[in-house]
């Protein structure tokens, strides 16, 4: 085991955050902060430990936020912001421990602005437990990631977060209006399109909102957020299309998206490992002919008069592609599940033994044109991963879908998907695992692309292809510049993007 | 009725120290390997306190973190009374939901907390307020070895036998705390001309022996079920949702099928209503108002029963029904929690059974009806204290009013 | 031997019992042994009926349906056609 970090200042932040807070809210019991080390990413039980953030803190405004930050740079401890936990590139993971800064009881609806089409909230409150509220007033905060039930949007926004109806609706930093951000330095800025909370577009100053928008909880926490909201829409309609091949599938996913369509909000594809997956794996596979190897689903939301028309043009060019519709009650149904059903436990294996096995989830953003190789080469990378160790990883394949924001052509977000057996890992095993998902995150920037559509840069091995291969035009030294000038004393989320490096620290 | 076996014979061994048994372990793994914690935005505590601890990820992770060096059993103590045991967390996991059905797996974290409480009681170390939960316990034993008078006085006057092929099986807390509710099942029964009994000792079915002493439970329910057998039950209704989770599921878990059917008595009044046998005429409209349906916990989450109380609902005249789905109210709770919540966690338990009154309230009616004798006592308990308008009305009232039977 | 689909597709009824496709029941489980019967399966795929009818209404109030008579996959359809 390496050895554990300790932080001189620790039991003095505590004291003081407990004079700050109350003891309700800070709290140093084992189970308090082992509930709050692992993010969704594939997580090494045996760094568990050395992981451990030594307090969790709840606060429950803005000023309780300003005061933990202030009493972090006092003392010179680390602190780490954590939405839901449901990230999967390990942003909310401690990794110089510290002190977890909990923003969940901040999940207040501040302002409905039903003119303005805003909505003002506090980052702790949920997607999903936000539409509830809108739904009765005809609004919706279009977001909609695989995390929709149990997500927080402080979390959405530190990570930058991808949407399943993106290509209609846009992604999180196109939804995010403005913000209240607390820097590292305790400092607290409004940042958003200029200086007025609901304007979408302007031109004065600089774009620093950006700035706080995939940030991986580094420069700063965000303590109010102004959301842009859409009308509910009248009509919704998933239509999945079941293909012979995966190439066909991917002509198909080109087709449909310069077909035009407005309504059309996502086109994903489901490859022939993912389908065999389903076929072996999946316990509400209803049986398919042998001939059907890949699908091309299609996701349309707007008046019942536009996606009325865009299905019968949906359908032409499904069937011109070779697309044979599977149904409506696996297109409805899938669409309806598609939150739910990816995260469980239990996975079935060919030879009848049920394993344990946790997600492992690539999002690289991919061009169109360079999808054939990368998903060549990855299945090279991992399938040479589980011939060495059938026992601790699984291949479960592949997904595109449209990453462009607003439009549904262009680059594509390429979901490598894996089984991993966290509960039989070794340190030795979980080495070479990480240099599985380095080479896998070299193939994306080899071909153009980027490690992260989404989830965000920061795992452990694919880090430094991001900082040193994919960021190496001049990103990554002006990242750590900023790092310096917003966070002179290295508290936020410290070590995150080998970011330590601005402070003369070393890489991971 | 359905008897449901879901049982973990792993949960047996007990939990000592830092030493987690391999099996749990693995069942914790399950439950932790997902991290996305669908069981939280769905779990009336967590709604309430915003803190994860107190989720069924909460719990699982921590058996995982004391498996992997970090802490041990007593430092539980507080966080797993933070629990209503209502089953949300449970069903909503993809474990369950999604899967359950098809690898025989699922989470059952309701069990998971009822042992850990009991492995810190046996390890006398207890949980926190664990004296006042004992002393609810032993309030009511009371009654089973006291005068069998007693523990039939809810039916004085009515002249019930104690034997019958349907039998009427009446908890403590509806004879000794609504007995409305059991008078009302009793007259409703019989209006509709059926023939029943009830015993003359019936045993506990206390939610609370669950968190404290399992051995005690499955007597009583050893006793209970061999009973009515001997008094000839071929069918028997209950009219407390805690106890139809405990007839169909713990005692079958415990000991094996029963040799009776269990019908909950919504369902028993839905067939009587589809055999004739109960009319409402609207002779006697009640002048209800608008009205809505709060499930029970035990009944919707628990055991999918959301159908026949809607259905009866529907059909008595002079009221207008505002349906709030079952699903949406997997989230929901009156506060009571399925045993021990209320009495340790107070303040809590009181803001629960508010916020479901000002969600019935949110829907526009004036009443909330309800099937469930502890979410009546608690919604109303909840009223009187806070002021607000909407009013918990049982089920049965409202049956026995429209019969003409009140 | 009689196959009978159940109507969400689950499971396959075999002349004698349940069984989940493909079959996984066997001595192979590495696992913590749950005993769960039938009854309580059924629970929980009644449960999940109901979630999926509910979530249906989420983003938007009406879902479209396909054109009339479009060719749909089905076991029975082979060729795709």
């Amino acid at each position: 085991m390496t050895s554990v970090i300790v932080h001189e200042g620790i039991e003095g932040a505590i004291a003081d955050l407990r004079l700050a807070l109350g003891s309700d809210y800070v709290l140093t019991e084992y189970f308090h902060r082992a509930i709050r080390t692992a993010s969704a990413a594939p997580f090494g039980l045996h760094l568990w430990q050395d992981t451990l953030p030594d307090v969790v803190v709840r606060p429950g405004s803005s000023s309780e936020v300003v005061e933990i930050v202030r009493i972090a740079n006092q003392w010179k401890v680390p602190i780490v912001p954590r939405g839901a936990g449901a990230g999967l590139a390990d942003g909310a993971m401690p990794l110089k421990r510290g002190v977890v800064v909990d923003v969940k009881r901040m999940h207040e609806v501040l302002e409905i602005d039903e003119e303005n089409h805003t909505v003002t909230v506090q980052p702790g409150i949920n997607m999903m437990e936000l539409n509830k509220i809108l739904r009765p007033l005809n609004l919706w905060f279009p977001d909609d990631p695989a995390s929709y039930p149990v997500n927080v949007l402080g979390g959405r926004i530190g990570t930058g977060g991808w949407s399943l109806v993106g290509g209609g609706y846009g992604h999180i930093p196109d939804n995010v209006i403005s913000m209240e951000v607390v820097l590292p330095t305790g400092a607290v800025i409004r940042v958003g399109e200029g200086g007025g909370r609901k304007i979408r577009k302007s031109s004065s100053g600089f774009r620093l909102k950006d700035l706080f928008i995939g940030h991986q909880g580094t420069l700063g926490i965000c303590t109010e957020v102004t959301l842009d909201l859409a009308p509910r829409p009248q009509a919704e309609l998933p239509v999945f299309f079941a293909m012979r091949s995966w190439e066909d599938a991917h002509r198909l996913t080109l087709a449909l998206g310069n077909s035009g369509l407005r309504t059309l909000c996502g086109v994903f594809q489901f490859d022939e490992r993912k389908v065999d997956f389903l076929r072996r794996d999946d316990e509400a596979w209803i049986p398919l002919p042998e001939w059907v190897r890949a699908a091309t689903g299609a996701i349309c939301y707007g008046t019942e008069a536009e996606v009325e028309a865009a299905k019968t043009i949906i359908f032409e060019i499904g069937a011109a592609h070779g697309g044979t519709y599977l149904g409506q009650e696996m297109s409805e149904g899938d669409w309806a599940s598609r939150h739910d059903r990816y995260h469980l436990a239990y996975h079935g294996r060919s030879k009848g033994q049920i394993k344990l096995l946790a997600w492992s989830i690539d999002d690289c953003a991919i061009p169109w044109s360079e999808l054939p190789a990368v998903k060549k080469r990855w299945y090279e990378i991992a399938d040479a991963l589980v011939a060495k160790y059938p026992e601790h990883f699984d291949v479960w394949g592949m997904f595109m879908y449209t990453n462009n924001p607003f439009r549904p052509w262009g680059d594509h977000l390429a979901e490598l998907d894996l089984g991993i057996n966290e509960l039989e890992m070794t340190p030795e095993i979980w080495k070479e695992w990480i240099e599985a998902k380095t080479e896998i995150a070299r193939v994306a920037v080899q071909h153009g692309g980027s490690v992260s559509a989404c989830h965000g840069g920061t795992r452990e091995g694919e880090v430094n292809v991001a900082c040193y291969e994919e960021l190496a035009e001049g990103q990554f030294e002006l990242m750590k510049q900023i790092k310096r000038l917003l966070d002179p004393n290295n508290i936020m989320n410290p070590g995150k993007y080998n970011l330590d490096e601005a402070y003369g620290g070393e890489a991971l | 009725m359905s008897q449901q076996l879901s049982s973990k014979p792993f949960y047996i061994e007990k939990i000592e120290g830092r030493r987690i048994p391999d099996p749990l372990i693995k069942d914790c793994f399950a439950v932790f390997a997902c991290r996305h914690k669908f069981c939280r935005e769905v779990c009336p505590v967590y709604q309430d306190d915003r803190d994860e601890s107190h989720t069924s990820y909460g719990f699982h992770a921590t058996l995982l973190a004391i498996s992997q060096g970090m802490g041990e059993l007593s430092d539980v103590r507080e966080q797993v009374t933070n629990c209503l045991e209502c089953g949300a967390c449970e069903l909503r996991c993809p474990n369950t939901l999604f899967a359950g059905d098809f690898y025989g797996a699922s989470t059952t974290t309701v069990d998971l907390v009822r042992k850990v409480r009991r492995d810190l009681v046996a390890a006398d170390i207890g949980f926190e307020k664990y004296e006042a939960i004992v002393a609810v316990i032993d309030q009511y034993l009371k009654y089973f070895e006291g005068p069998e008078e007693d523990l039939t006085r809810w039916a004085e006057g009515l002249d019930l036998p104690f034997k019958g092929e349907t039998m009427l099986f009446v908890d403590y807390f509806n004879a000794f705390e609504t007995t409305v509710v059991a008078r009302n099942a009793a007259k409703i029964m019989a209006g509709a001309g059926v023939e029943f009994g009830i015993l003359r000792r019936p045993g506990a079915t206390l939610g609370e022996l669950l968190d404290v002493n399992l051995e005690a439970f499955v007597e009583h329910a050893r006793h209970n079920v061999s009973e009515l057998a001997a008094a000839g039950a071929k069918r028997v209704v209950l009219i407390n949702p805690h106890d139809y989770t405990y007839f169909t599921r713990d005692y079958v878990s415990h000991l094996g099928e029963l040799p009776f059917e269990v019908v909950y008595i919504t369902d028993f009044i839905s067939e009587l209503i589809d055999e004739g046998k109960i009319k409402f005429d609207g002779a006697n409209p009640l002048k209800a108002g608008k009205v809505s349906y709060h499930d029970p916990c035990t009944l919707n989450k628990i055991c999918g029963i959301t159908e026949s109380p809607r259905r009866i609902i529907r059909s008595l005249p002079g009221v207008e029904f505002v349906d709030v789905s079952p699903v949406a109210q997997w989230s929901y709770c009156c506060g009571k929690g399925s045993a021990s919540f209320k009495a340790l966690h107070p303040d809590t338990s009181y803001r629960i059974g508010s916020k479901r009154l000002q969600d019935a309230a949110d829907v526009g009616v004036e009443r909330l009806v309800v099937a469930c004798p502890h979410c009546e006592d608690q919604l109303t308990d909840v009223r009187a204290r806070s002021g607000a308008v909407v009013e918990p009305v049982h089920l049965l009232a409202l049956v026995a009013q429209a019969m003409g039977l009140s | 031997m009689v196959k009978k689909v159940s109507k969400d597709g689950r499971a396959i009824f075999t002349g004698g019992h349940w069984e989940i496709e493909p079959s996984l029941v066997g001595s192979q489980v590495p696992l913590p042994l749950q005993r769960m019967n039938l009854a309580e399966r059924n629970r929980i795929i009644q449960q999940r009926l109901r979630y999926l009818d509910f979530v249906h209404d989420h983003f938007a109030d009406a879902i479209i349906d396909p054109p009339a008579g479009v060719a749909v996959v089905s076991p029975e359809n082979e060729t795709g056609h």
